[in-house]
């Protein structure tokens, strides 16, 4: 719960440096791809050349998480804690497996970066609802004794 | 006390993340590195083929033994004794020095497989020329460096090591059997064991198939993988009744361009194969003639130096 004007203000402020954070993340992602395919002798990955998509769609989606949470007065730390976690397993994972098949070779060991990287997402998401719509509750019955 | 200064460290702003990082970054480079280069040795190689010395040396004119394999004539490009012959020529095309060993067999047995180190697992390597000297062998090349994965039959010299179905058995695998007849299968279909039980004595999982039946398998759209056209390669494939060649072409220097598949298999098409398999090219590729590297294998394309692979095929006793 933000209790002044300054902590809306530094949440505005931390969702925007999150917002920027992430494209910057997903450019130098697109940096690396570019990079390392030019000494991989034409050899190419799906899922390095895309793996960018992760954290710019995941961050989108976690700004947007965090403006409807601002707008009801809550900073939901755990779960955007939780939620870069999964975003940077899920990158992990595509660049292990973007590495061996670059290589030639074949691998399954980004399975469980993957399963363990939407596992984070799910709880962030839940973790995120639950806070939010008691966050909600909590705001409204304010608004109500106000009245 | 502890306990609430514990959780007030890790509370604080970055902490998570700090820790988090280190633990992925961890864990991320014990992945690589348990794929690339921690070795894991599984079994010793089944030994069933006989080593005995040819007492075979290497010359630059022509010299002749008399040894338990007959009179053994050798030069600089070619072995002949009662049981085998090996002619090696040097050709130029497609910007490309490709090295081409004929080979002629009174058995097929003489055509074998030995495993790095003399040793199956993942990761376990050794240089073509390394291997090929442990086993005496006359003429050796790369095979398709099946400890870069963890899946795909491995079938050396009779032996089953490995009989789970690789994920990409739409290459198909060649298949040698007792007679020395080549055959493509894909894993899909049939068991190893299966092979075994039908007469298949050596199996490569790579590919993809470059002729059968005499006509190419590629065409010019056909890549291992994605891989950029010209590279250097590595072919085996047989003509006729115990006669093979063995192919392995330079690539990635300003000398030689290297070769795509289906230039591969063009090639190997004009020499009169009936069947024609891709092996593990790039810097893998290695041809090893009595003692010496024949060919001038590199990764980069900047250092000459062999890469240490899985497996070989041999010529020798």
């Amino acid at each position: 719960m933000f209790t002044s004007d300054i902590d809306r203000k530094n949440n505005i402020k931390h969702i925007r440096n999150s917002l920027i954070g992430y494209v910057l993340i997903s450019l130098f992602l697109i940096a690396f791809y570019k990079i390392y395919i030019s000494f991989s002798y034409g050899q190419d990955s799906y899922y390095m050349r895309y793996m960018f998509l992760v954290s710019l769609i995941g961050g989108l989606i976690e700004v947007t998480i965090l403006l409807v949470c601002h707008k009801n007065n809550y900073r939901p730390r755990s779960s955007f804690n939780m939620w870069n976690s999964g975003l940077a397993l899920i990158v992990s994972g595509c660049l292990i497996e973007g590495i061996v098949s670059i290589s030639g070779r074949y691998t399954d060991a980004e399975e469980a970066y993957f399963m363990a990287g939407v596992a984070f997402l799910i709880l962030a998401l839940v973790v995120a609802v639950i806070r939010l719509i008691s966050a909600v509750r909590i705001n409204n019955a304010r608004l109500s004794q106000e009245a | 006390m502890k306990k609430n200064a514990i959780i007030r460290f890790l509370t604080k702003p970055y902490v998570y993340a700090i820790i988090f990082s280190i633990v992925l970054i961890a864990c991320t480079t014990y992945s690589l590195l348990d794929i690339f280069v921690i070795p894991h040795y599984i079994s010793a190689a089944t030994d069933t083929s006989d080593n005995s010395d040819t007492s075979s040396t290497t010359s630059s004119g022509a010299s002749t033994e008399t040894s338990n394999t007959g009179n053994v004539t050798t030069t600089s490009t070619s072995y002949e004794d009662d049981n085998i012959k090996v002619t090696i020529t040097t050709i130029e095309k497609y910007d490309t020095t490709i090295y081409v060993a004929d080979v002629e067999v009174s058995s097929p047995e003489y055509l074998q497989t030995a495993l790095a180190n003399n040793a199956y697992g993942t990761n376990v390597t050794a240089t073509t020329s390394d291997t090929a000297e442990s086993v005496n062998a006359i003429l050796a090349i790369n095979g398709d460096y099946y400890g870069a994965n963890k899946t795909g039959y491995v079938i050396k010299n009779g032996t089953v090591y490995r009989s789970s179905v690789r994920d990409d058995y739409e290459n198909g695998d060649l298949v040698i059997y007792e007679d020395g007849s080549f055959g493509i299968i894909y894993e899909n279909e049939i068991s190893a064991q299966e092979l075994v039980d039908s007469g298949v004595v050596q199996l490569f999982a790579f590919g993809p198939s470059l002729v059968e039946d005499s006509e190419i398998q590629v065409s010019t759209a056909t890549e291992v993988d994605q891989s950029m056209t010209s590279n250097p390669r590595t072919a085996i494939g047989i003509i006729d009744e115990c006669h093979y060649i063995l192919v392995v072409s330079d690539g990635r220097t300003s000398e030689s361009e290297g070769l795509s598949l289906y230039e591969l298999a063009t090639i190997m098409q004009d020499y009169g194969c009936t069947t024609a398999y891709n092996l593990d090219g790039g810097g893998s590729s290695t041809m090893y003639f009595l003692g010496e590297v024949v060919n001038k294998p590199t990764t980069n394309g900047k250092t000459i130096k062999e890469r240490a692979v899985s497996d070989i095929v041999y010529i020798g006793y």
